[in-house]
């Protein structure tokens, strides 16, 4: 089985520099692809890869580049950013990335910055990856200094500047209007779409924010193809993904796997099952913005077609799993905590919705629950869904309450009555 | 065009290009916000206008924010939806889950947009049973009270101080439901706008602290419409008294000149009001609290001597300068300035005659901005603010190539990174505007100008003056600035006649310091002598302040507040302040606007036309019964000067009551003294009353009130007010150029602080700082 994302990879090993990264065959798609093919070439075979969004949207990649106008019609300055703020709970999927294979991830930018055009690109990344940091800085310098980036890149005419820019440490920076914001130096709040940032994104130019592992993937499709791309997935689906499991499993960890594989096989083979003495019972299949898939249910593909059809979505694609031992509504409110506290502040039903859902499962947990709070924790469902929130991150929220309101109902009403958490 | 769009069912007409909140308020409809502001625009942040809009006959809608959705012709949506309003009472009951229960302390109580809101929701019981948050006050000056806890993070405030008025020392702090709006640290604030806080903000978080130190509620006070005296912009505003005592100005909507804003100074310099400087009483010599016989029998003597002098006042309102004049006669009626001010205003005036002017709302619409002389912000606060707003305007080109409407403020902001309209400052010191201007040239200002007005005119010329004439010409409606003497006004007048004749419809703002400076310019007074024998009637007037140096032998002075030349006077005469008479100011755009009295106290003294009628009258100097009313008064002055005939004096069919519907206490607040029903002030010949009762015609707004809506937002449910009237609305056709003055014009006195606002307290406090 290919794994091209990992495949530079060595466990203990430090990543490759510039020379090893050369050796490997790296670069080369930068050789023969600028001043060689042209940009809306690149765009169109990563459209027909089927490469999607690896942040958790899965949006077609080529389709949102080509949605971009055109440099005839806009011109000016133009930007390309990697979303590198990865702080979704339970995901390392980036992590990985970047202090594993650097280069790569310059050479996606690279690629991908030609593809749309743009002269400059940043990488913004979340602030405690310090070591993907000082990794990726030198990256930038190294191949600066081989002639990879900067102006006229190997005589190609090509200019490239990449920034790599340390966040300050917000979940909400995770939003690309909120990168943008955060990237301009104002509050790390969204912004409101339309306009789409590809139209009128940093500093009002028309930008394009792809995620890490995304970008990742780039310099594979433009070596081997749009075929060769589709080929690596599984029943349909393209390309790898790099998935994840944490949890009381034997082999917690991330491994690059054909998109499309059934959940069961990632958790019970990938990661070497539960632990002796834990029983699985869900999972939230991609960070803590997906919903509860039951035990049940495992035999679900790992995709986001898949995921959306059971009313869930793929997320990051790093599972996370609940186990029998685990209280859900302690395991719920803690997810709350995390997103009452990292909500921005912009919007009121989520600024002062999540704390109220966030303390009510609190004392649900604690023994203090009221019978109408299961009422108000599912209109907070509601009032929280999408479009009626600023931006995702309530609704997101909202996935694991919503689905575990349906899926323990019986353990959060034993709570109430019994007024207490049989787990403790 | 209007388009039509369907809301529950019914056909409603509404403007294209607006979002379907503003349309919805302005075709009377109800629907509940927070974050937006008509001069603010939309951002989407509180969810609370929530409406379900509908896609084709069969879908079965969603919920859109309507403040962020453009309306469109055939749009169909609904407000009563059950869903949709589940969803808004939702929204509210979670603001609330962090605002306290503290209403009836709470200032804002009472004509608080949350109280509104919450109310047109619906929402009434508390669910929330957890511990509110809480965050430390601050203080931020003499001018607001910060009460955090009351905060709904609607954000209004940060865009109106920081992205409407350009401040810098106020912000947003931390992040979640921890979310504060304040200071880096405690300290005044320093923008000179921040007396707005208090009425973007739509709850109790900012307070009036003058106000909230004289607090009556919003119902308690009576509500007067009025003229800021704080300079010549003349802003629109109300006055709120009880009791007799001034207890706090508000901003009154004007269209075209104010909008929904007012400065410090006007909002804060009301406070000379009460202060101890005002002159209560009259006095002779050592001999104090003369009757008003007395008064008019005193003042009769001087006026009868031979070539008695009247010296008037840009502070004093037109109808008492004019019956100045008249006693005194035109030769012997002087302006009361400096020479350098006379000449200022003596040009101006010529100016304003010839060229078409900018109202403040014009200025906030220029496509090009020359800026010349004095800093607006000093002379002009509010036209300032609005000269800002144009600067930082997102290029309309601009977002229509990219499909952002001009109301979707973020969006638009963010599209217009570093694009500007072109502003040009010339001026020797710094202005507030220097940071959103093209090019700052420090330097006098009278040279650049006339060599601006020549490449309008087609003179070659290499250097800024011909970028200054292409922007110009560039231009749709560019506006020129200028303040200072006869040399700049003449060359900025220059300019816009050269545009004109370019078929460019540029307008010119001239920069004057009172808020009569216009009104007294149409009085032809003469210049002052450097002394003279003669017995000297003062109106109004500190003329030491001005650095005249003119001692009488003989001085009668008529003023409101004690000032060096009362002190100095033989006769001082206590007249009534803006508030506590009624007369006419006109404003730099040459705009004539009325101010009434506004607070009703045991012994006002009268307005100072009425004392020197009445004295003119027992010195046989105007025949009995002369100027027997206002209006009379005023048709002579239109007489007199015929630009004024225009304007009446706005009589509807019977008197607006001035106090609220919903006034409380009338015959209890005085039964410490007396338990009988008071008698109701008597304030004939004005189109506002004094009581509740009483039917206006509309043409007077003294409150700013609508079912359901108890705070200011109540603008957004009201009609339209009718046109001012404008003194120079013709300028002459195919004026020539003003010649430029070569001799050396008089020298600039120091330029001090407004003197009315300078007595009030909160205004000191803040000096102080």
């Amino acid at each position: 089985m290919e794994r091209p994302l990992t495949r530079n990879m060595r466990k203990g090993e430090a990543p490759l520099d510039f020379a090893g990264y050369l050796r490997a065959g790296g670069y080369a798609a930068v050789r023969d692809t600028l001043g060689r093919v042209a940009p809306a070439d690149v765009a169109r075979v990563v459209t027909e890869s089927g490469l999607g969004g690896c942040g958790g949207g899965g949006f077609p990649t080529g389709r949102k580049w080509q949605a971009m106008p055109s440099r005839a019609a806009r011109p000016g300055k133009r930007y390309f950013i990697v979303n590198a703020d990865e702080m979704e709970p339970g995901t390392f999927k980036d992590r990985l990335l970047m202090e594993g294979d650097p280069h790569q991830l310059i050479e996606g930018v690279i690629l991908s910055a030609y593809a749309i055009e743009a002269d400059t690109a940043y990488i913004f990344v979340r602030g405690e990856y310090s070591a993907a940091i000082n990794l990726l800085r030198k990256a930038v310098a190294d191949a600066q200094a081989a002639g990879m980036l900067g102006e006229n890149i190997l005589g190609s005419g090509v200019d490239l500047s990449i920034h790599v820019h340390a966040g300050a440490g917000r979940y909400i920076c995770g939003e690309e209007t909120a990168l943008l914001n955060s990237l301009e130096g104002r509050r790390a709040v969204p912004r409101a779409k339309p306009p789409l940032p590809m139209t009128s994104g940093l500093w009002g130019c028309p930008t394009i924010v792809n995620n890490v592992e995304t970008v990742c993937n780039i310099p594979h499709i433009i070596c081997h193809g749009a075929a060769w791309y589709r080929a690596l997935g599984r029943d349909g689906e393209a390309g790898t993904k790099i998935f994840g499991v944490s949890g009381r499993v034997k082999r917690p960890g991330a491994f690059e796997l054909p998109m499309g594989m059934p959940m069961r096989e990632l958790i019970e083979e990938h990661a070497g099952g539960m632990k002796d003495g834990f029983l699985l019972r869900a999972a939230l299949p991609g960070g803590a913005s997906t919903g509860f898939v039951m035990e049940a249910h495992i035999d679900v593909k790992m995709s986001f077609p898949a995921m959306a059809a059971m009313g869930n979505r793929l997320g990051t694609g790093t599972a996370i799993v609940l186990d029998d031992q685990t209280c859900p509504i302690g395991f719920i409110a803690n997810l709350q905590h995390f997103f009452a506290q990292e909500s921005c502040g912009w919007c009121a039903p989520c600024r002062d919705g999540l704390p109220w859902v966030e303390q009510t499962l609190k004392a649900i947990e604690a023994g203090h629950g009221e019978p109408n709070d299961l009422d108000l924790l599912s209109e907070m469902t509601n009032n929280l869904a999408p479009g009626r929130t600023f931006c995702a991150l309530a609704p997101g929220a909202m996935a694991s309450l919503q689905t575990g309101l349906a899926f323990f109902r019986d353990e959060f009403e034993r709570h109430i009555h019994s007024r207490r958490c049989s787990w403790q | 065009m209007a388009v039509n769009i369907v809301v529950d069912g019914q056909v409603v007409p509404v403007q294209p290009d607006t979002n379907l909140l503003e349309a919805l308020l302005t075709a009377g409809l109800d629907v509940p916000y927070f974050c937006w502001h008509k001069a603010l625009g939309s951002v989407g942040a509180c969810r609370q206008c929530a409406v379900k809009l509908y896609k084709g006959t069969e879908d079965n809608g969603h919920i859109v924010m309507a403040c962020m959705t453009p309306v469109a012709a055939g749009i169909r949506v609904t407000i009563a939806d059950g869903e949709a309003a589940a969803f808004r009472e939702a929204v509210v009951e979670a603001v609330l889950t962090n605002h306290p229960h503290d209403c009836p302390v709470c200032e804002v109580g009472g004509e608080c947009h949350l109280q509104d809101m919450t109310t047109l929701t619906g929402h009434t019981t508390r669910r929330d049973r957890f511990a509110k948050r809480t965050h430390l006050n601050q203080d931020l000056g003499p001018f607001i009270k910060h009460e955090m806890n009351r905060c709904i993070g609607c954000y209004r405030c940060v865009r109106f101080y920081r992205d409407y008025a350009g401040g810098h020392d106020f912000g947003t702090f931390g992040a979640n439901r921890n979310v504060y709006f304040g200071r880096a640290e405690n300290g005044a604030l320093e923008s000179e706008f921040a007396g707005n806080l208090v009425e973007v903000c739509p709850t109790g978080v900012f307070v009036d602290k003058p106000f909230s130190a004289v607090f009556r509620r919003k119902w308690d006070m009576r509500a007067t419409p009025s003229i800021c005296p704080h300079c010549a912009v003349g802003c629109n505003v109300t006055v709120q008294e009880r009791g007799g005592k001034f207890r706090r100005v508000v901003n009154r909507y004007n269209e075209t000149l104010n909008g929904y804003f007012l400065c410090d100074r006007g909002r804060f310099g009301m406070g000379f009001l009460e202060s101890g400087q005002r002159l209560r009483t009259s006095r002779r010599g050592g001999r104090k609290n003369l009757t008003h016989g007395e008064v008019l029998d005193a003042l009769a003597a001087v006026l009868r001597a031979d070539g008695v002098i009247g010296i008037g006042s840009p502070r004093a309102s037109m109808e008492s300068n004019f019956v100045l004049r008249e006693l005194v006669g035109a030769e012997n009626f002087h302006a009361g300035l400096s020479d350098y001010e006379a000449a200022q205003l003596e040009a101006a005036i010529a100016v304003m005659k010839a060229v078409p002017l900018a109202t403040v709302q014009d200025a906030q619409a220029a496509d090009a901005i020359v800026l010349l002389g004095d800093d607006p912000l000093v002379v002009a606060p509010r036209l300032a603010l609005a000269l800002r707003q144009a600067a930082q305007r997102p290029p309309a080109a601009l977002l229509a190539a990219r499909g952002i409407p001009a109301w979707h403020d973020g969006a638009a902001r963010n599209a217009a990174t570093g694009q500007r309209i072109p502003v040009m400052i010339v001026s020797e010191t710094p202005t507030w505007l220097d940071d959103v201007a093209a090019v700052v040239l420090r330097e006098p200002p009278e040279e650049l100008a006339v060599a601006v007005s020549a490449c309008v005119a087609g003179a070659a010329h290499d250097g800024q003056a011909a970028a200054f004439a292409r922007d110009l010409l560039s231009g749709e409606r560019p506006v020129v600035v200028a303040g200072g003497g006869p040399a700049l006004l003449f060359a900025a007048a220059n300019i816009v006649l050269a545009l004109r004749r370019k078929g460019v419809a540029a307008r010119l703002v001239v920069l004057l310091p009172e808020a009569n400076s216009v009104g007294l310019g149409m009085m032809d007074a003469r210049r002052l002598p450097a002394m003279t024998d003669r017995p000297v009637v003062v109106l109004e007037n500190d003329l030491s302040r001005r650095g005249i140096a003119f001692a009488p032998a003989r001085m009668v002075v008529l003023d409101h507040i004690e000032t060096p030349t009362t002190e100095a006077a033989e006769l001082a005469l206590a007249i009534g302040s803006f508030a506590d008479c009624d007369g006419t100011f006109v404003n730099m755009e040459g705009r004539v606007q009325p101010f009434h009295k506004a607070i009703f106290g045991a012994d006002d003294p009268p307005p100072s036309w009425m004392v020197l009628r009445d004295a003119g009258i027992a010195a046989g100097r105007v025949p009995a019964g002369i100027w027997a009313t206002h209006a009379e008064l005023l048709d002579a002055v239109g007489k007199a000067i015929p630009a004024f005939a225009k304007y009446t004096w706005p009589l509807t069919h019977g008197q607006a009551p001035t106090l609220p519907h919903r006034f409380s206490g009338r015959t209890a607040m005085d039964a410490r003294f007396d338990v009988r029903e008071p008698a109701p002030p008597v304030h004939a010949e004005s189109p506002l009353g004094t009581t509740m009762e009483g039917w206006a015609a509309g043409e007077v707004a003294p409150l700013v009130w609508a079912p359901g809506w108890n705070s200011g937002q109540a603008i957004n449910k009201l009609p339209r007010a009718p046109a001012d009237v404008f003194l120079f609305e013709t300028p002459l056709q195919d004026a020539p150029n003003f010649p430029i003055p070569l001799q050396p014009q008089p020298p600039r006195p120091a330029v001090l602080p407004e003197e009315l606002s300078a007595l009030s307290p909160a205004m000191i406090a803040r000096r102080q700082i």
